[in-house]
């Protein structure tokens, strides 16, 4: 029998303001595990919050896998050379008092997002501050240990002047160290709450063909989304990713190259070893256009015949998936510049609709989003619908952005590139 | 059970009012792929909620230690998180207290007795239905989720309640490909019931439909961007009625500025609708959104939203309720132990009309009608929204003329009520396999008869 064993402790403060007034603070932590087990190619998983007892869950789970089928390729990480990683625990947090301090930095938060535009309301803001620290072992030899800080917020509400609301919108905001933290925090609200009060008195689009400017946000919801699903090695061993047979293959522009670096010191992405505890790496995706890798973990590596490049994903509480650590884009000019080399078109800041991963067709509205003319910044949109194909798009990159968003799957660029359509007036 | 409620008062604070909340969650997962058991697994989180009202203020802790020790420390930090705050607000929450044990009906076979080898054995059936079906079919997902809630509340305004309630889904996808044309598609069945009952949903059906819809998108032309008439189906009622307008009709976010704030009285949708949330309707006595009680230990009642046309009411908990001055409609919601409980949904659905749905094609001259959501969407704090569209019809000259594919609709949510000029004479829930995801998730359910109105279409060139 394989056995693994994933243990989870959390602490973890949190600060909520709701309608403008912090309206609660709580307090908590809880202890998980979560155990695997490969028994005669069949495999079971139990998991539970509180103290465990590991050999009654062993049992649990080998109840489970003998209902399951055999499947010759359920496997488990294997321990490697694991980098060195550093700054992913910022010593301040057992320094504060995390209850009073989460209470403070939001007040302080939402002070600074009603100081810079009054017409700002916000709807909601939470500060969370939390310290985790999570184990993987298993009886091939892999026995790793991470300790984290977290210190993220997120902020959401609207611009009003008279009458008249702006759209919704929210902005998050994470990172290992305190310090890194606040002055992100200011950076990026001061520049979330412009934004947001700027698209105050929209206009509808012009409808046309052509060119779009889409935002980091906007790149990591929709192109980065399609990429990671339809590159990662579950899908490829389900049958379901239309890259299935693309390794070495050219599936976008020559000037799109894409790496997964989970190896940065002190970044909120950066982490020594998977879910399965297996060792990361530096992982080329896309090389100018050609696909280089798919994200594989334990079980999909060995479907296909492939090294691991540890990508398991998921938690004390799932089965390992996969997903990417830390995706870094390859960029080549200044914002500023290229939009000054558009005469018109729009910029995605947000979208709302939906993706046909199977086709790449997408199609929604454009949100708190912007319409650019001769070289500026015109004017915020409405009522715009979007649509294009995100293999249009992948193919018709003209440029993309040194200036990059810190976001969930990495730092995220700006994105020009030929292939869409919108419809507004 | 007395025990259990005698241990949860050391949580209590004698001059503060508290709220403490047990909840254990055990969820099982079974889900096949492409006739691969994928995952099989099952999960048990307990644990312990304090919650402090101190001066206008929330404290909150929560904590794996169910001792009494463990809530006495729990209650020390929720009180002192209050204290943190320091809101000196003069508002006392309105609570209607209740004591007892409360279960959905009809749960005849409850599913954690059902051998999990039988119910492995079904989902393999289902995928393997679902692939078979034909050679186009390219790849196949079953995804079975069974959570079993248990909650044990006190408080001091004297609610001491029980509940145990059982939320069971099945979800079928799967994509298809010819000559080039890829699609995807995907539905289920989400109730709060027991295994039978989730069976007479017909799981099977629910596979072959997935396999039609699916057949029929592959080549099917896509609609006609622009303005039109649409008939909705009951899931698309129910996906509008909760995204595009239950989230603007939350206390919570009506306190923040929502567009319905300050509109009680005014009129807001056409006369022929009438729209509520409700926490256990007679009619869906399998509702995916079933509570007897909201997470603050208050009676969960009916929230009237808009009647014949007229906004009369919020959603409303304890303080938000106060602060609006109405009554507490017990929506206040929290998914784990360890989240705080604030303002969701439950049912949220639109009363049937007198029209039936085929006077209602045979009176659309050309238009759409439109019955499952797929592909996700959005709505916005002004009620405007954005849904994707999975099974979708053109209707011409009074009849059904073919399909249409990766429709997407967008508008105003109050516009397309505005204009609606007929309303079903069924009514159905058709959004059990849903999660809200405001926060932290919530089971939810949505739906209402078919509705004739009209918004905007997004299709593509031909």
């Amino acid at each position: 029998m394989k056995r693994e064993i994933f243990t989870a402790y959390n602490d973890k403060a949190h600060a909520f303001v709701e309608s403008g007034k912090l309206k609660t603070v709580s307090y908590g932590n809880f202890q998980a595990t979560g155990v695997r087990v490969i028994e005669n190619s069949r495999q079971g998983f139990v998991s539970a919050i509180g103290s465990a007892d590991i050999e009654k869950l062993t049992q649990m789970a080998r109840e489970i896998a003998q209902t399951s089928p055999k499947d010759p390729f359920l496997d488990m990480g294997r321990p490697g050379r694991y980098p060195d990683i550093t700054g992913i625990y910022d010593e301040t947090i057992d320094k504060i008092d995390m209850v009073k301090t989460a209470a403070d930095l939001a007040k302080g938060f939402l002070e600074l997002a009603q100081e810079t535009d009054s017409r700002i309301s916000i709807d909601s803001l939470m500060v969370d501050i939390e310290k985790t620290e999570i184990s993987v072992e298993n009886t091939e030899g892999v026995s790793v240990s991470e300790k984290r800080t977290a210190f993220s917020m997120v902020i959401s509400g609207m611009a009003i002047e008279g009458d008249e609301v702006s759209s919704f919108d929210y902005i998050s905001v994470e990172d290992v160290g305190y310090e890194n933290f606040i002055s992100r925090v200011k950076n990026e609200t001061r520049a979330f709450v412009r934004r947001l009060v700027k698209t105050l008195h929209p206009r509808k689009a012009p409808s046309y063909k052509g060119i779009i400017l889409l935002s980091p946000r906007a790149v990591e919801d929709i192109i980065i989304d399609f990429i990671t699903y339809h590159a990662s090695g579950l899908r490829v061993v389900r049958n379901a990713s239309m890259w299935k047979d693309s390794i070495g293959k050219q599936i976008a522009s020559s000037k799109l190259t894409i790496i997964d670096n989970p190896l940065v010191d002190g970044s909120p992405y950066a982490t020594a070893f998977d879910r399965e505890g297996t060792p990361t790496s530096l992982t080329p995706i896309i090389s100018k256009g050609t696909l280089e890798n798919f994200f594989l973990n334990a079980y999909a590596s060995k479907y296909l015949g492939m090294v691991n490049t540890g990508h398991a994903s998921g938690g004390y509480s799932s089965v390992p998936g996969v997903a990417p650590h830390c995706l870094k884009i390859d960029s080549t000019s200044r914002l500023d510049d290229m939009i000054k080399s558009i005469d018109r078109a729009i910029l995605l800041e947000r979208f709302s609709g939906n993706i046909n991963y199977q086709t790449g067709m997408v199609s929604g509205v454009a949100k708190n989003s912007f319409f650019i003319e001769n070289g500026e910044i015109a004017y915020g949109i409405t009522d715009t619908m979007v649509s294009f194909s995100v293999l249009d798009i992948l193919n018709g990159i003209v440029d993309i952005s040194k200036d990059i968003q810190m976001l969930d799957t990495g730092p995220m660029p700006y994105i020009l590139a030929e292939g869409a359509e919108i419809i507004g007036g | 059970m007395k025990d259990i409620f005698n241990t949860l008062k050391h949580g209590l604070h004698p001059d503060h009012h508290t709220q403490v909340r047990l909840h254990r969650r055990q969820v099982r997962v079974i889900r096949v792929e492409n006739g691969v058991v994928t995952e099989n697994k099952f999960d048990e989180k307990i644990g312990v909620s304090v919650r402090v009202y101190v001066d206008g203020a929330w404290g909150f802790a929560y904590t794996s230690d169910i001792s009494p020790s463990g809530l006495k420390e729990a209650l020390e930090k929720a009180t002192a998180g209050a204290k943190v705050i320091g809101l000196h607000e003069n508002i006392k929450p309105l609570i209607h207290p209740l004591i007892g044990e409360f279960f959905p009906p009809k749960v005849i076979t409850p599913a954690e007795t059902v051998p999990l080898k039988d119910k492995v054995h079904l989902m393999l059936e289902l995928d393997n239905r679902l692939k078979d079906t034909d050679n186009r079919i390219i790849s196949s997902i079953v995804r079975y989720t069974e959570l079993l809630d248990e909650k044990w509340i006190v408080n001091t305004e004297g609610t001491q309640a029980y509940t145990k309630y059982p939320n069971l889904e099945l979800i079928a996808f799967a994509s298809a490909e010819e000559d080039g044309d890829r699609e995807e598609y995907a539905e289920g069945i989400g109730i709060t019931g027991g295994w039978d009952d989730m069976l007479s949903f017909d799981p099977y059906g629910k596979v072959d439909k997935v396999a039609k819809v699916l057949l029929q998108n592959l080549h099917a032309p896509y609609p006609e961007s622009g303005e039109a008439t649409v008939i909705l189906g009951p899931e698309l009622v129910g996906l509008l009625s909760h995204e595009a307008i239950g989230h603007t009709v939350e206390a919570d976010f009506v306190l923040s500025g929502s567009i319905t704030a300050g509109k009680l009285g005014h009129k807001v949708a056409s006369e022929k609708i009438t729209l509520v949330d409700h926490p256990h309707p007679d009619f869906a006595p399998h509702a995916s959104g079933w509570i007897p009680f909201d997470d603050e230990g208050s009676e969960a009642k009916e929230a009237v939203i808009i009647e014949n046309g007229i906004l009369k009411g919020y959603m409303t908990d304890s303080i938000t309720s106060q602060k609006l001055g109405l009554d507490n409609t017990g929506n206040s919601r929290a998914w784990l132990y360890m989240d705080e409980p604030i303002v969701r949904m439950r049912n949220t659905y639109i009363l049937p009309g007198n029209d039936t749905l085929q006077a209602m094609i045979e009176a659309t001259d050309d238009g759409y009608l439109m019955t499952t959501a797929f592909g996700g969407g959005q709505a916005d704090a002004n009620a405007e929204f954005m849904f994707g569209v999975g099974e979708a019809y053109r209707i011409k000259n009074g009849k059904i003329a073919h399909p249409v594919k990766s429709a997407t609709i967008s508008g105003q949510a109050f516009e397309v009520l505005s204009n609606v000029d007929m309303v079903g004479n069924d009514i159905k829930l058709e959004m059990g396999t849903g999660y809200c995801g405001k926060f932290q998730p919530a089971k939810v359910d949505g739906g209402g008869p078919h509705i004739r109105t009209r918004m905007k279409i997004g299709g593509r060139s031909q």
